[in-house]
Protein backbone atom coordinates (compact mmCIF):
# COMPACT_ATOMS: atom_id res chain seq x y z
CA UNK A 1 0.00 0.00 0.00
CA UNK A 2 1.47 3.32 -0.93
CA UNK A 3 0.93 6.10 1.50
CA UNK A 4 -0.76 9.49 1.20
CA UNK A 5 1.48 12.04 -0.39
CA UNK A 6 0.67 14.54 2.35
CA UNK A 7 2.83 12.62 4.77
CA UNK A 8 5.94 13.87 3.06
CA UNK A 9 7.66 15.84 5.82
CA UNK A 10 6.76 19.22 4.40
CA UNK A 11 9.03 22.06 5.36
CA UNK A 12 7.06 24.18 7.79
CA UNK A 13 9.74 26.70 8.72
CA UNK A 14 9.20 30.17 7.32
CA UNK A 15 12.90 30.94 7.81
CA UNK A 16 15.71 28.40 7.59
CA UNK A 17 18.87 28.68 9.65
CA UNK A 18 21.34 27.80 6.92
CA UNK A 19 24.16 25.31 7.31
CA UNK A 20 26.64 27.48 9.21
CA UNK A 21 25.95 25.82 12.54
CA UNK A 22 26.06 22.37 10.96
CA UNK A 23 29.48 23.19 9.52
CA UNK A 24 30.59 24.45 12.94
CA UNK A 25 29.40 21.27 14.65
CA UNK A 26 31.22 19.11 12.09
CA UNK A 27 34.46 21.01 12.61
CA UNK A 28 34.16 20.92 16.42
CA UNK A 29 33.33 17.22 16.27
CA UNK A 30 36.32 16.50 14.02
CA UNK A 31 38.61 18.45 16.37
CA UNK A 32 37.37 16.55 19.42
CA UNK A 33 37.78 13.17 17.77
CA UNK A 34 41.24 14.09 16.48
CA UNK A 35 42.30 15.34 19.91
CA UNK A 36 41.20 12.04 21.44
CA UNK A 37 43.26 10.14 18.85
CA UNK A 38 46.34 12.29 19.54
CA UNK A 39 46.28 11.85 23.33
CA UNK A 40 45.18 8.22 23.25
CA UNK A 41 48.67 6.68 23.60
CA UNK A 42 49.38 8.81 26.70
CA UNK A 43 46.03 8.95 28.47
CA UNK A 44 43.85 5.86 28.82
CA UNK A 45 40.29 6.67 27.87
CA UNK A 46 37.45 5.57 30.14
CA UNK A 47 34.14 4.19 28.90
CA UNK A 48 32.44 7.60 28.98
CA UNK A 49 35.21 9.12 26.88
CA UNK A 50 35.04 6.29 24.37
CA UNK A 51 31.25 6.52 24.09
CA UNK A 52 31.53 10.30 23.66
CA UNK A 53 34.23 10.08 21.00
CA UNK A 54 32.44 7.42 18.95
CA UNK A 55 29.10 9.23 19.23
CA UNK A 56 30.61 12.58 18.24
CA UNK A 57 32.33 10.91 15.28
CA UNK A 58 29.07 9.27 14.18
CA UNK A 59 27.13 12.54 14.46
CA UNK A 60 29.84 14.44 12.56
CA UNK A 61 29.70 11.86 9.76
CA UNK A 62 25.91 12.17 9.62
CA UNK A 63 25.92 15.98 9.62
CA UNK A 64 28.50 16.10 6.85
CA UNK A 65 25.98 14.56 4.50
CA UNK A 66 24.03 17.82 4.72
CA UNK A 67 27.03 19.87 3.59
CA UNK A 68 27.78 18.17 0.31
CA UNK A 69 25.80 17.19 -2.78
CA UNK A 70 27.50 13.79 -3.07
CA UNK A 71 30.43 11.82 -1.71
CA UNK A 72 33.04 10.07 -3.78
CA UNK A 73 31.19 6.78 -3.41
CA UNK A 74 27.76 5.36 -4.37
CA UNK A 75 24.83 6.37 -2.15
CA UNK A 76 24.45 2.78 -0.99
CA UNK A 77 28.07 2.85 0.19
CA UNK A 78 27.29 6.00 2.18
CA UNK A 79 24.81 3.93 4.19
CA UNK A 80 27.61 1.38 4.69
CA UNK A 81 29.90 4.15 5.97
CA UNK A 82 27.21 5.25 8.43
CA UNK A 83 26.81 1.66 9.59
CA UNK A 84 30.59 1.44 10.04
CA UNK A 85 30.47 4.60 12.15
CA UNK A 86 27.72 3.08 14.30
CA UNK A 87 29.60 -0.14 15.14
CA UNK A 88 32.08 1.42 17.63
CA UNK A 89 29.20 3.25 19.34
CA UNK A 90 27.43 -0.06 19.91
CA UNK A 91 30.66 -1.70 21.12
CA UNK A 92 31.59 0.96 23.66
CA UNK A 93 28.07 1.16 25.07
CA UNK A 94 28.36 -2.00 27.20
CA UNK A 95 30.29 -1.92 30.49
CA UNK A 96 31.42 -5.51 29.96
CA UNK A 97 32.56 -6.26 26.40
CA UNK A 98 30.22 -8.64 24.59
CA UNK A 99 31.60 -11.47 22.39
CA UNK A 100 30.68 -9.38 19.34
CA UNK A 101 32.56 -6.39 20.77
CA UNK A 102 35.65 -8.56 21.29
CA UNK A 103 35.49 -9.68 17.66
CA UNK A 104 35.13 -6.06 16.57
CA UNK A 105 38.16 -5.16 18.68
CA UNK A 106 40.23 -7.80 16.88
CA UNK A 107 39.45 -6.48 13.40
CA UNK A 108 39.50 -2.80 14.44
CA UNK A 109 43.20 -2.15 13.57
CA UNK A 110 42.59 -3.40 10.04
CA UNK A 111 39.51 -1.21 9.65
CA UNK A 112 41.52 1.78 10.91
CA UNK A 113 44.30 1.00 8.42
CA UNK A 114 42.01 0.58 5.40
CA UNK A 115 39.62 3.48 6.04
CA UNK A 116 42.48 5.72 7.16
CA UNK A 117 44.42 4.95 3.98
CA UNK A 118 41.36 5.66 1.85
CA UNK A 119 40.86 8.95 3.70
CA UNK A 120 44.47 9.91 2.92
CA UNK A 121 44.02 8.98 -0.75
CA UNK A 122 40.89 11.15 -1.02
CA UNK A 123 42.70 14.09 0.57
CA UNK A 124 45.66 13.56 -1.79
CA UNK A 125 43.29 13.60 -4.75
CA UNK A 126 41.88 16.92 -3.50
CA UNK A 127 45.44 18.31 -3.45
CA UNK A 128 46.02 17.25 -7.06
CA UNK A 129 45.98 20.08 -9.62
CA UNK A 130 42.87 20.71 -11.72
CA UNK A 131 40.25 19.70 -9.16
CA UNK A 132 37.26 22.06 -9.45
CA UNK A 133 34.93 23.33 -6.70
CA UNK A 134 32.25 20.63 -6.64
CA UNK A 135 34.74 17.81 -7.07
CA UNK A 136 36.99 19.33 -4.40
CA UNK A 137 34.15 19.47 -1.86
CA UNK A 138 33.21 15.89 -2.64
CA UNK A 139 36.76 14.65 -2.12
CA UNK A 140 37.36 16.59 1.10
CA UNK A 141 34.09 15.47 2.67
CA UNK A 142 34.72 11.87 1.62
CA UNK A 143 38.15 12.06 3.22
CA UNK A 144 36.63 13.48 6.39
CA UNK A 145 33.90 10.83 6.52
CA UNK A 146 36.40 8.00 6.10
CA UNK A 147 38.85 9.58 8.54
CA UNK A 148 36.18 9.99 11.22
CA UNK A 149 35.10 6.37 10.75
CA UNK A 150 38.75 5.31 11.15
CA UNK A 151 39.21 7.37 14.32
CA UNK A 152 35.95 6.05 15.71
CA UNK A 153 37.22 2.49 15.22
CA UNK A 154 40.54 3.52 16.77
CA UNK A 155 38.77 3.92 20.12
CA UNK A 156 37.97 0.18 20.24
CA UNK A 157 41.54 -0.89 19.35
CA UNK A 158 43.71 -2.30 22.15
CA UNK A 159 46.03 0.30 23.66
CA UNK A 160 48.65 -2.19 24.84
CA UNK A 161 50.31 -5.33 23.49
CA UNK A 162 51.43 -6.24 20.02
CA UNK A 163 50.85 -3.57 17.42
CA UNK A 164 49.97 -0.88 19.95
CA UNK A 165 52.73 1.42 18.70
CA UNK A 166 51.64 0.96 15.07
CA UNK A 167 48.04 1.69 16.07
CA UNK A 168 49.14 4.85 17.88
CA UNK A 169 51.07 6.04 14.82
CA UNK A 170 48.12 5.21 12.57
CA UNK A 171 45.89 7.25 14.90
CA UNK A 172 48.19 10.26 14.62
CA UNK A 173 48.38 9.99 10.83
CA UNK A 174 44.62 9.62 10.36
CA UNK A 175 44.09 12.38 12.92
CA UNK A 176 46.25 14.67 10.80
CA UNK A 177 44.23 13.80 7.70
CA UNK A 178 40.99 14.55 9.57
CA UNK A 179 42.42 17.78 10.93
CA UNK A 180 43.37 18.88 7.41
CA UNK A 181 39.94 17.92 6.09
CA UNK A 182 38.18 19.78 8.91
CA UNK A 183 40.27 22.87 8.25
CA UNK A 184 39.29 22.82 4.60
CA UNK A 185 35.61 22.33 5.52
CA UNK A 186 35.87 25.26 7.93
CA UNK A 187 37.43 27.75 5.54
CA UNK A 188 37.15 26.65 1.94
CA UNK A 189 34.06 24.59 1.02
CA UNK B 1 12.92 -4.04 40.98
CA UNK B 2 13.71 -3.27 44.60
CA UNK B 3 11.21 -3.04 47.45
CA UNK B 4 12.60 0.21 48.80
CA UNK B 5 11.72 3.34 46.88
CA UNK B 6 14.65 5.21 45.31
CA UNK B 7 15.37 8.63 46.75
CA UNK B 8 15.43 10.86 43.66
CA UNK B 9 12.20 12.37 42.36
CA UNK B 10 12.71 11.02 38.85
CA UNK B 11 13.81 7.62 40.14
CA UNK B 12 10.69 7.50 42.32
CA UNK B 13 8.46 8.40 39.36
CA UNK B 14 10.22 5.82 37.20
CA UNK B 15 9.71 3.22 39.91
CA UNK B 16 5.99 3.96 40.13
CA UNK B 17 5.61 3.99 36.34
CA UNK B 18 7.14 0.53 36.19
CA UNK B 19 5.23 -0.96 39.11
CA UNK B 20 1.92 0.41 40.38
CA UNK B 21 1.26 2.67 37.39
CA UNK B 22 2.74 0.41 34.71
CA UNK B 23 -0.58 -0.89 33.49
CA UNK B 24 -2.13 2.59 33.31
CA UNK B 25 0.94 4.01 31.58
CA UNK B 26 0.97 1.21 29.01
CA UNK B 27 -2.75 1.74 28.40
CA UNK B 28 -2.26 5.47 27.76
CA UNK B 29 0.66 4.69 25.49
CA UNK B 30 -1.31 2.06 23.58
CA UNK B 31 -4.16 4.55 23.07
CA UNK B 32 -1.70 7.09 21.60
CA UNK B 33 -0.17 4.49 19.26
CA UNK B 34 -3.58 3.16 18.18
CA UNK B 35 -4.78 6.74 17.63
CA UNK B 36 -1.81 7.42 15.38
CA UNK B 37 -2.47 4.27 13.40
CA UNK B 38 -6.20 5.02 13.20
CA UNK B 39 -5.45 8.46 11.80
CA UNK B 40 -3.26 7.01 9.06
CA UNK B 41 -5.73 4.23 8.24
CA UNK B 42 -8.54 6.79 8.07
CA UNK B 43 -6.39 8.84 5.72
CA UNK B 44 -5.78 5.78 3.54
CA UNK B 45 -9.52 5.03 3.53
CA UNK B 46 -10.25 8.58 2.36
CA UNK B 47 -7.99 7.99 -0.63
CA UNK B 48 -8.60 4.37 -1.55
CA UNK B 49 -12.19 3.74 -0.35
CA UNK B 50 -13.84 7.14 -0.64
CA UNK B 51 -11.74 8.16 -3.64
CA UNK B 52 -10.96 11.63 -2.31
CA UNK B 53 -8.17 13.64 -3.94
CA UNK B 54 -4.93 13.26 -2.01
CA UNK B 55 -4.58 16.94 -1.06
CA UNK B 56 -7.99 16.74 0.67
CA UNK B 57 -7.29 13.40 2.39
CA UNK B 58 -5.94 14.63 5.69
CA UNK B 59 -7.28 12.04 8.09
CA UNK B 60 -9.83 12.78 10.82
CA UNK B 61 -7.93 15.28 12.97
CA UNK B 62 -6.09 16.58 9.93
CA UNK B 63 -9.36 17.81 8.44
CA UNK B 64 -9.85 20.09 11.45
CA UNK B 65 -6.16 20.86 11.92
CA UNK B 66 -4.32 20.45 8.58
CA UNK B 67 -0.98 21.45 10.14
CA UNK B 68 -1.03 18.14 12.03
CA UNK B 69 -0.34 16.33 8.78
CA UNK B 70 2.19 18.71 7.30
CA UNK B 71 4.20 19.79 10.34
CA UNK B 72 7.63 18.24 10.73
CA UNK B 73 7.52 19.24 14.40
CA UNK B 74 4.40 17.10 14.89
CA UNK B 75 6.07 14.05 13.32
CA UNK B 76 9.18 14.60 15.39
CA UNK B 77 7.15 15.16 18.57
CA UNK B 78 5.36 11.85 18.09
CA UNK B 79 8.70 10.08 17.52
CA UNK B 80 10.04 11.61 20.76
CA UNK B 81 6.94 10.61 22.73
CA UNK B 82 7.30 7.03 21.50
CA UNK B 83 10.99 6.96 22.37
CA UNK B 84 10.45 8.39 25.85
CA UNK B 85 7.71 5.83 26.53
CA UNK B 86 9.90 2.96 25.32
CA UNK B 87 12.80 4.04 27.53
CA UNK B 88 10.74 4.93 30.60
CA UNK B 89 8.46 1.90 30.69
CA UNK B 90 11.03 -0.75 29.81
CA UNK B 91 11.98 -1.60 33.40
CA UNK B 92 8.54 -3.05 34.04
CA UNK B 93 9.10 -5.74 31.41
CA UNK B 94 10.92 -8.96 32.20
CA UNK B 95 12.07 -12.07 30.34
CA UNK B 96 10.97 -12.50 26.73
CA UNK B 97 8.66 -9.49 26.95
CA UNK B 98 11.67 -7.32 27.84
CA UNK B 99 13.64 -8.61 24.85
CA UNK B 100 10.78 -7.78 22.47
CA UNK B 101 10.30 -4.36 24.11
CA UNK B 102 14.01 -3.60 23.81
CA UNK B 103 13.93 -4.62 20.15
CA UNK B 104 11.07 -2.20 19.51
CA UNK B 105 12.92 0.48 21.50
CA UNK B 106 16.11 0.22 19.43
CA UNK B 107 14.13 0.34 16.18
CA UNK B 108 12.44 3.46 17.53
CA UNK B 109 15.85 4.94 18.42
CA UNK B 110 16.78 4.66 14.75
CA UNK B 111 13.35 5.91 13.64
CA UNK B 112 13.80 8.93 15.92
CA UNK B 113 17.28 9.57 14.51
CA UNK B 114 15.81 9.59 11.02
CA UNK B 115 13.13 12.08 12.11
CA UNK B 116 15.78 14.27 13.77
CA UNK B 117 17.77 14.26 10.55
CA UNK B 118 14.65 15.26 8.60
CA UNK B 119 13.98 18.04 11.10
CA UNK B 120 17.54 19.35 10.83
CA UNK B 121 17.22 19.34 7.04
CA UNK B 122 13.95 21.26 7.27
CA UNK B 123 15.55 23.76 9.66
CA UNK B 124 18.72 24.33 7.64
CA UNK B 125 17.26 24.11 4.15
CA UNK B 126 20.17 21.80 3.23
CA UNK B 127 19.09 18.34 2.18
CA UNK B 128 20.91 15.06 2.46
CA UNK B 129 23.51 14.65 -0.31
CA UNK B 130 21.97 17.43 -2.38
CA UNK B 131 18.44 15.93 -2.52
CA UNK B 132 15.54 18.15 -3.58
CA UNK B 133 13.59 17.53 -0.35
CA UNK B 134 14.30 16.32 3.20
CA UNK B 135 15.55 12.77 2.81
CA UNK B 136 16.14 9.98 5.30
CA UNK B 137 19.14 7.65 5.39
CA UNK B 138 17.08 4.61 4.46
CA UNK B 139 15.85 6.43 1.34
CA UNK B 140 19.41 6.27 0.02
CA UNK B 141 18.99 2.51 -0.24
CA UNK B 142 15.24 2.22 -0.75
CA UNK B 143 14.17 5.15 -2.91
CA UNK B 144 10.50 6.12 -3.27
CA UNK B 145 9.34 3.80 -0.53
CA UNK B 146 6.97 5.15 2.13
CA UNK B 147 9.25 4.53 5.05
CA UNK B 148 7.09 6.14 7.71
CA UNK B 149 4.50 3.37 7.48
CA UNK B 150 7.24 0.74 7.31
CA UNK B 151 9.01 2.10 10.39
CA UNK B 152 5.82 2.35 12.40
CA UNK B 153 4.96 -1.23 11.43
CA UNK B 154 8.29 -2.70 12.49
CA UNK B 155 8.15 -0.74 15.75
CA UNK B 156 4.55 -1.64 16.51
CA UNK B 157 4.86 -5.40 15.92
CA UNK B 158 7.56 -6.14 18.56
CA UNK B 159 5.88 -3.61 20.87
CA UNK B 160 2.56 -5.48 20.68
CA UNK B 161 4.31 -8.85 21.13
CA UNK B 162 6.06 -7.46 24.23
CA UNK B 163 2.77 -6.20 25.67
CA UNK B 164 1.01 -9.53 25.04
CA UNK B 165 3.86 -11.50 26.63
CA UNK B 166 3.94 -9.04 29.51
CA UNK B 167 0.22 -9.58 30.15
CA UNK B 168 0.95 -13.31 30.42
CA UNK B 169 4.01 -12.86 32.61
CA UNK B 170 3.31 -14.31 36.06
CA UNK B 171 6.90 -14.71 37.14
CA UNK B 172 8.03 -13.31 40.45
CA UNK B 173 10.28 -10.89 38.55
CA UNK B 174 7.30 -8.83 37.37
CA UNK B 175 6.71 -6.05 39.90
CA UNK B 176 3.65 -4.53 38.22
CA UNK B 177 -0.02 -5.51 38.05
CA UNK B 178 -0.22 -5.95 34.30
CA UNK B 179 -0.66 -9.74 34.24
CA UNK B 180 -4.22 -10.83 33.46
CA UNK B 181 -6.17 -11.20 36.74
CA UNK B 182 -8.17 -14.23 35.62
CA UNK B 183 -5.06 -16.20 34.81
CA UNK B 184 -3.46 -15.05 38.07
CA UNK B 185 -6.50 -16.40 39.91
CA UNK B 186 -6.17 -19.73 38.14
CA UNK B 187 -2.51 -19.83 39.00
CA UNK B 188 -3.32 -19.16 42.64
CA UNK B 189 -5.88 -21.97 42.60
CA UNK B 190 -3.45 -24.38 41.01
CA UNK B 191 -0.79 -23.38 43.52
CA UNK B 192 -3.19 -24.01 46.40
Amino acid sequence: MSFPAQHDHTITFAVTTGVGWVRLLVVIGALLVTAAAYVRPFAPAGRTTRVTVTTVAGCAVMLQLLLVDALDMPEQAVVGALAMAAVPIACTRHRTPTPAALRVRRVAPWVVAVTGALAAVELARWLAPGVDGGEAARLVHTSLVLGLVALSWLTVCRRAGRGARATAVAGWLVGTVVLAGATVVAVAT
Amino acid sequence: MTDTLPLGRWARLSHLLNTRWHRAALTVYAVIVIGHWAEHLFQAAQIYVLGWPRPQSLGLLGMAYPWLVSSEWMHYGYAVIMLVAFVTLRHGFTGRARRWWDTAMWIQVWHHAEHLLLLVQAMTGAYLLGASAPTSIAQLVFPRVELHLFYNTIVTIPMVVAMVLHRRDHSSEAACTCARPVVRGRLAESAA
